[in-house]
């Protein structure tokens, strides 16, 4: 599972950048450490090595999901993870009480986040076709 | 040669508790979910996300909701991790989230299993015990510095959790540490020798017990000595080792009646060293000292007869609890000897030495216990928690009014004697 973490995969990186390769490959540890402070108690507090360990988790907690739902995509011969492939290599590898609050999540943001893509989409041809015609027209009315 | 831990599966089925609380988490992140508004905010920032993910879906591509998907994802993760490790934290009585908790939560829940390398990993890179290091710095004396010393790193031995599946512990991962077992007494039957065996001596910082009879050392700590004498209120607490050392000096042991030396005694005691408001931050935990006092009457106790163990588990207490035996049908009254014993831990040379020339380490304090029997037969116990001092004046103050009080005790009738067991 952890074939993406030798440290080769973002390039050779000599010298004083290595550091800098080596912490991308985690999320940033502040993100961490806020998501954490959200799900515990206000007396709670959280030590640097705990964040730390959180953020080695997190990094191969994606890659476990990623790896699982990539293969499930190659053997039905799709180029293309979408979050529904995600959904299910979580059910399978064990996290099914993540299904339900993540199906609900994805069918949300399609429906607001999608529309604004589709008609972001819809869009594009016809700026395509103004230009292409040489014929600005109404597409700068409002500059 | 590795050994892998298998513990039963059993072991990791979740509490009532835990399993309500867990549920209660998920009820609660679903009603987040179906009050969001913004889709647009997210809690982890979205290239990092992709960067993380590209690494292992190969030429896959992905599709415009994979990112946010994977940012609540990690968020909802990241939140039952944090959830479970609470509840470790919370069921040791802390209120920090160290990364023995982490480690707790992933070891006591089977979807986490392919965390536990990762973890191990974690703690080989960082050499180090997913415990925090424990701090300990000596007990400041009177005539030094608070910065005399830089403190002493002490490593806890290596964390076993609830449920590890199949994890393999090599020895040369393992920090060095040294184990001393209990001298066994010659004089004392077999069963007690034993007894006495199993008590770990535990001590996470050297004693330094500094010219006891000038009246210097452990100033600030309140050190409690329980000696057993087949008598429950024989406790003296004294917070100077220099009234300590002064009060059990022969000429007023005499006047109890008191002897120094008796052959055959043995005492297993506990010195509580309990923080103080010093200004140089000293922390020491329960020290359990094996006593044996005086086998021959003129010879004090040797350290060397701890002998190293070759035993290859680890005596230590996960929660600190001091473990005290005390031998049934022993008279402790006599000498006790305090060896200072560096269970964990190594120093540099230069500071060895000047170990050596600063401190003596090894330091002899007699006692005995005084009891007072009144009239009607009550035994008192002394207490000289109010003397926080190693004033040469107020000593000699204390000691004037001691032997005033003594004469006046023996006027009006109290018969100071030695309390035969």
């Amino acid at each position: 599972m952890s074939e993406g973490f030798d440290g080769t995969e973002n390039g050779g990186g000599g010298g004083g950048g290595g550091v800098g390769k080596e912490q991308d490959r985690f999320l940033p540890i502040a993100n961490i450490g806020r998501i954490m402070r959200r799900a515990v108690p206000e007396n709670g507090k959280i030590a640097k090595d705990s964040k730390e360990s959180v953020q080695e988790c997190v990094s191969e907690f994606i890659s476990f999901i990623t790896s699982e739902a990539s293969d499930k995509c190659l053997k039905e011969k799709r180029k293309t993870i979408n979050g529904d492939d995600l959904i299910w290599s979580m059910g399978t590898l064990g996290f099914e009480d993540y299904v339900e609050p993540l199906k609900l999540y994805l069918r949300l943001y399609r429906e607001t986040e999608g529309d604004t893509k589709g008609s972001r989409a819809s869009e594009l041809p016809v700026k395509k076709d103004v230009v292409l015609n040489g014929d600005p027209g109404s597409s700068f009315e409002g500059m | 040669m590795e050994q892998t831990l298998d513990v039963p599966r059993s072991l990791r089925l979740p509490t009532p508790k835990a399993q309500q609380q867990m549920d209660e988490f998920w009820r609660d992140r679903q009603k987040e979910i179906e009050t969001t508004k913004d889709f647009s905010e997210h809690a982890i920032p979205m290239a990092r996300l992709k960067k993380i993910a590209s690494s292992q879906k190969g030429n896959m591509m992905m599709s415009f909701d994979m990112p946010a998907f994977l940012s609540k994802m990690c968020e909802l993760f990241v939140q039952e991790l944090a959830v479970r490790a609470w509840a470790s934290a919370q069921s040791h009585n802390r209120c920090i989230i160290l990364d023995t908790d982490i480690a707790e939560a992933i070891a006591s829940t089977e979807s986490y299993d392919f965390l536990v390398d990762i973890l191990h990993n974690h703690r080989e890179k960082h050499k180090s015990t997913p415990c925090s290091t424990l701090t300990t710095k000596r007990c400041r004396l009177v005539d030094q510095p608070s910065t005399s010393r830089p403190p002493y790193q002490h490593q806890l031995p290596l964390f076993a959790p609830t449920y590890t599946p199949a994890i393999p512990i090599t020895p040369s991962l393992m920090p060095p540490i040294s184990h001393y077992i209990p001298f066994q007494y010659p004089s004392l039957s077999q069963e007690v020798s034993t007894m006495m065996a199993s008590a770990p001596i535990v001590n996470r910082s050297m004693l330094l017990i500094h010219n006891i009879a000038r009246g210097l050392g452990l100033q600030g700590n309140n050190i409690s000595t329980f000696a057993n004498n087949n008598i429950p209120d024989n406790i003296i607490g004294c917070s100077s080792p220099a009234v300590l050392a002064s009060m059990m000096s022969p000429a007023l042991l005499d006047v109890a009646g008191a002897s120094l030396n008796p052959p055959n005694s043995h005492s297993i005691c506990t010195m509580n060293m309990i923080n103080s408001s010093d200004p140089s931050g000293s922390s020491i935990g329960d020290i359990n000292v094996a006593n044996q006092a005086s086998l021959a009457p003129s010879e004090h106790f040797n350290p060397a007869i701890l002998q190293e163990s070759s035993c290859p588990s680890f005596l230590y207490n996960n929660n600190n609890d001091t473990i005290v035996v005390v031998p049934e049908g022993v008279d402790i009254s006599g000498t006790m000897d305090v060896a200072g014993l560096v269970i964990n831990g190594q120093e540099e040379e230069h500071e060895r030495k000047t170990n050596v020339e600063q401190n003596e380490i090894y330091e002899s304090i007699d006692i005995g216990i005084i009891n007072a029997s009144v009239a009607d037969g009550n035994k008192c116990s002394i207490r000289w928690d109010e003397l926080g001092t190693a004033d040469d004046s107020l000593l000699d103050k204390f000691l004037e009014e001691f032997q005033a009080r003594n004469d006046g005790v023996l006027h009006s009738g109290i018969v100071l004697h030695e309390d035969h067991s």
